[in-house]
């Protein structure tokens, strides 16, 4: 016996034998669904018109429903090519050839390895078939009960005219185009009916517009239906000339695409990098789109909330933002879908596109491309966050402000009467009362003093300032005192003042004091400058600020006060840096600046912890809002009432008329007045005010 | 017995005080001008007839004078001492007695009333935490002790009183150098911080 020789074994290629149960391991891990199958019995009639070069105007695609009496209810797709015996031997009996789809042609191709509709029509029906005629050829071929395939008795490569073949598929129907019957007819072009038999999940009543419907947006059929006509027949009805994908209208304000370029490298985890471009794959593209309505799960358009992965032609792996991916931030991730074009992921080294192309095969380049994805997807939902908080703010803004206008008027009726009948009428109708003029006194100064350190005057007006000096020996009567200004645009009308007699009086203690008024025009607004005044070894100074000539107009006091909110309302004494009073949640719930204190102004202090977290928690149109705004007017109701009463009745100013008369008396009256004049904005949850109200 | 020559506005200190019981209770100016009249006639009598009160000016003046100076708080003719005023009526009673007063190392009681009260404020808290930038207008009112709504006078009275206040801080040799020189600090800070509401309530 010869011992062979373990260096030189020459082994000898035999076919490989596969049994069939290993079509159903494979097959299973389709787990088809029908719109899935449909696109995938799609994407090889489309295949098929590319690979003859037909312009996609004259692609026709049917799809035939028809239902059944015995579990023979069928699916049908038909297209206007047809396939050679040849094909059928060569291409379509191959399983997991990459090359199928192609046929040796250097074209783009929807198919991959050739699997899909084969078995969809293996693993879905009871049995499937499909009729082919081209070049007055008919064969039938088809997966039999057992799933075993085969050509069927009598339709191997039959020789038969065109319209014996369109009978033997049943295609002389009404929605055959005329133009293509005729060209099957002259024989210019053939067709191929796939047909299946008893699908899963129906045997009898077909749901035809259920799986047209997510046929549209299946990611795998979306672009070919956008591209092509694809009719839908219905026991013999034609439902739909033309299916097309749903128009997806854009968010308002996010209406352009955003286009991101794929970084060349990105690091991960471990610190390795993945390099997602090379010399050979250029850089990929993620293009994310808004949707003005969500994607949410389980409703019509719900799947569309996905992120489609385009290879050279067709969609190599789609993946859903909520379930695939890990974006955080919803639910405005739910308006969003898109498309990722990453050359790289075709190249054959990477082996990332799966058999099915559902989803790409997991490595550290899927991996980090898709954690990237999830990062711009959410870093767009923010943005829509963002400008979700902008509106809800707009619309708190509007909704407070009505109210608040509302609580305004409802005041402005009740406040007067309130406070006149708790705390009766001072002084004349006018509310004036008894009002002192006095005088200052004069204090005696060191030496040489002005009345004060500081003084605004209006422009180009003639103003006075009053200098004092102590009578000492060193300043006696007659005695000159220098003026000067250091300030060209604050002009003095003398340069020097000489004391005189009548300019002497007594202080209160009797010291005699030299009173002496000068007089300045200032020339310059905002402009600033000191005016010194000596004498001898003694000298004092006075400020001067140029400010605008307001006239001397007398402002009249509003007759109530006026209740506004911070960070909304507009400031109206046009303080404010940016128009609006912004408050500190440290500042007291009814704030005044001290010119607002003249103006009557109040306002509501909206940065309080309790006023942000009512605003967030529930919103401006709540009833714990308006609940809040009322409580605040309270407040006003009985500082004014407090104010009220110190300046007009300062004899019973005292704790325990405040507490009956203020707290007692008045906030219930309050109370009581807004159960009955507010009833609808304290308690009613939809209730808006309208010009219509009457309080 | 000796005598004691005493301005007319420590007479006036003096009246309040006996009439409000050295308290802060509300005096009319009315009650203010009878008592002035009953316990120094020879001061207070009208001009020309000394059998009468004199209501006028100069009565008015003072006590408007001695709310400047933060002794008094007016409202509409109604008058109450302050902490200073009440303590300045209390060392002129001493004086009266003839008790005498040692210029002392004891802060007085309104002064360090004062001091309690600062060192309690959110704002001054704030300020000892270097987070002077949280300090706000309303701190401001709260140091002086008084609200956005206060007048001008009582605003200049409230204004002297702390400053005085911090005057007494600077000169005091016994005082806790690490709290009292920070609200000396704190009172220069919020006083420049806050400069033009100060100018405000001046010009008002």
């Amino acid at each position: 016996m010869i011992k062979p020789k373990c260096s030189i074994l020459n082994i000898l290629e035999e076919k490989n034998i596969i049994d069939d149960n290993f079509l159903d391991i494979v097959g299973n891990q389709f787990k088809f669904d029908h719109e899935k199958g449909s696109a995938e019995w799609l994407k090889n009639s489309v295949d098929a018109y590319i690979r003859e070069d037909v312009a996609d105007d004259n692609q026709y695609i049917f799809l035939r429903f028809t239902d059944g009496r015995k579990n023979d209810a069928s699916f049908e797709c038909i297209d206007f090519v047809g396939m050679t015996n040849n094909d059928i031997t060569k291409a379509f009996k191959r399983w997991g050839d990459p090359r199928a789809a192609k046929r040796g042609l250097n074209k783009l191709t929807y198919g991959g390895h050739g699997n899909g509709g084969k078995f969809y029509m293996r693993q879905m029906f009871s049995k499937s078939h499909f009729i082919t005629y081209k070049n007055n050829y008919i064969n039938i071929f088809g997966f039999n009960q057992k799933k075993k395939y085969g050509f069927a008795k009598g339709f191997k490569n039959k020789k038969i005219n065109p319209k014996e073949a369109l009978n033997i598929a049943n295609m002389n129907e009404f929605f055959l185009p005329i133009n293509i019957k005729n060209k099957i007819l002259k024989g210019k072009t053939g067709f191929t009916v796939v047909k299946g038999i008893g699908p899963l999940g129906m045997k009898n009543k077909i749901k035809a517009n259920k799986i047209i419907e997510k046929l549209r947006n299946h990611p795998q059929a979306r672009n070919i239906l956008s591209r092509i006509k694809v009719g839908a027949i219905h026991n013999n009805e034609l439902i739909i000339a033309a299916i097309k994908p749903k128009k997806i209208n854009p968010m308002k304000e996010f209406e352009n695409p955003v286009m991101i370029t794929i970084p060349e490298k990105i690091s991960i985890e471990n610190g390795n990098i993945i390099k997602l471009a090379n010399k050979k794959y250029q850089k990929g593209k993620l293009l994310l789109k808004t949707s003005e309505m969500a994607f949410e799960k389980n409703s019509r358009f719900g799947s569309l909330n996905r992120i489609d992965f385009m290879g050279e032609i067709g969609v190599i792996a789609s993946y859903q933002l909520a379930s695939d991916l890990s974006v955080r931030n919803f639910p405005q991730a739910a308006f969003i879908y898109g498309e990722c074009q990453c050359p790289i992921l075709e190249d054959a080294d990477n082996n990332v596109v799966k058999n099915d192309r559902t989803k790409l095969i997991e490595n550290d380049l899927t991996r980090a491309l898709l954690q990237w994805i999830s990062d711009q997807i959410d870093i767009l939902a923010a943005e829509i966050s963002s400008k979700e908080a902008e509106e809800r703010k707009k619309k708190n803004i509007k909704i407070s402000s009505s109210y608040n206008e509302f609580l305004n008027t409802w005041k402005n009726k009740f406040m007067g009467k309130a406070l006149s009948e708790v705390l009766g009428n001072f002084g004349d109708k006018t509310g004036k009362t008894e009002s002192y003029n006095v005088k200052a006194l004069l204090e005696s100064p060191e030496n040489l003093e002005f009345s004060f350190s500081l003084a605004r005057i209006p422009i180009d007006q003639k103003r006075k300032i009053t200098l004092k000096a102590k009578m000492l020996k060193t300043i006696p009567v007659g005695s000159i005192i220098n003026l000067t200004s250091d300030n060209k645009f604050i002009e003095l009308e003398k340069k020097e003042i000489t004391i005189k007699d009548d300019y002497v009086k007594k202080d209160i203690n009797g010291v005699n004091v030299a009173v002496m008024n000068l007089f300045l025009i200032g020339k310059k607004v905002r402009e600033r400058g000191k005016i010194t005044a000596t004498i001898g070894k003694f000298s004092s100074d006075i400020i001067i600020e140029i400010v605008e000539n307001k006239g001397n107009k007398k402002i009249k006091k509003p007759s109530y006060p006026r209740v506004l909110l911070s960070s909304i309302d507009s400031d109206p004494l046009d303080i404010a840096p940016d128009g609006k009073v912004t408050l500190n949640p440290r500042q007291p719930l009814v704030y005044q600046r001290p010119q607002d204190v003249k103006e009557r102004i109040y306002w509501i202090n909206t940065s309080t912890p309790l006023a942000d977290a009512i605003l967030h928690r529930h919103n401006s149109h709540s009833l714990r809002w308006r609940d809040y705004l009322l409580q605040r007017y309270v407040e006003i109701f009985i500082k004014e009432a407090i104010f009220e009463l110190q300046k007009k009745d300062p004899d019973s100013f005292r704790a325990e008329r405040i507490d009956s008369d203020i707290l007692g008396t008045l906030v219930a009256k309050i109370h009581s007045t807004a159960v009955e004049d507010l009833n609808e904005f304290l308690f009613e949850e939809e209730y808006e005010p309208s010009k219509k109200d009457e309080i | 017995m000796k005598t004691l020559k005493l301005t007319k506005q420590e007479k006036i200190i003096l009246s309040i005080l006996e009439i409000s019981g050295s308290t802060k209770k509300n005096i009319k100016f009315e009650d203010i001008v009878i008592s002035l009249f009953k316990k120094f006639p020879k001061d207070f009598h009208l001009k020309g007839y000394d059998k009468y009160p004199d209501s006028g000016d100069s009565v008015k003046r003072a006590l408007y004078m001695l709310r400047n100076r933060g002794f008094l708080s007016a409202n509409n003719m109604i008058f109450s001492l302050t902490d200073k005023g009440i303590y300045l009526g209390e060392k002129l009673i001493n004086r009266t007695k003839g008790i005498k007063i040692t210029e002392k190392n004891n802060l007085d009681r309104y002064i360090l009333n004062e001091i309690g009260r600062i060192k309690k404020l959110e704002g001054f808290k704030l300020f000892i935490n270097k987070e002077e930038g949280k300090i706000l207008d309303t701190d401001f009112y709260n140091y002086l002790g008084i609200s956005v709504r206060t007048q001008k006078g009582e605003f200049l009275g409230r204004l002297k009183t702390i400053e005085d206040l911090i005057i007494v801080l600077k000169k005091d040799t016994k005082k806790d150098d690490i709290v009292d020189n920070k609200i000396i600090n704190y009172h220069q800070f919020i006083i420049n911080k806050f400069k033009e509401l100060i100018s405000y309530h001046q010009e008002e």
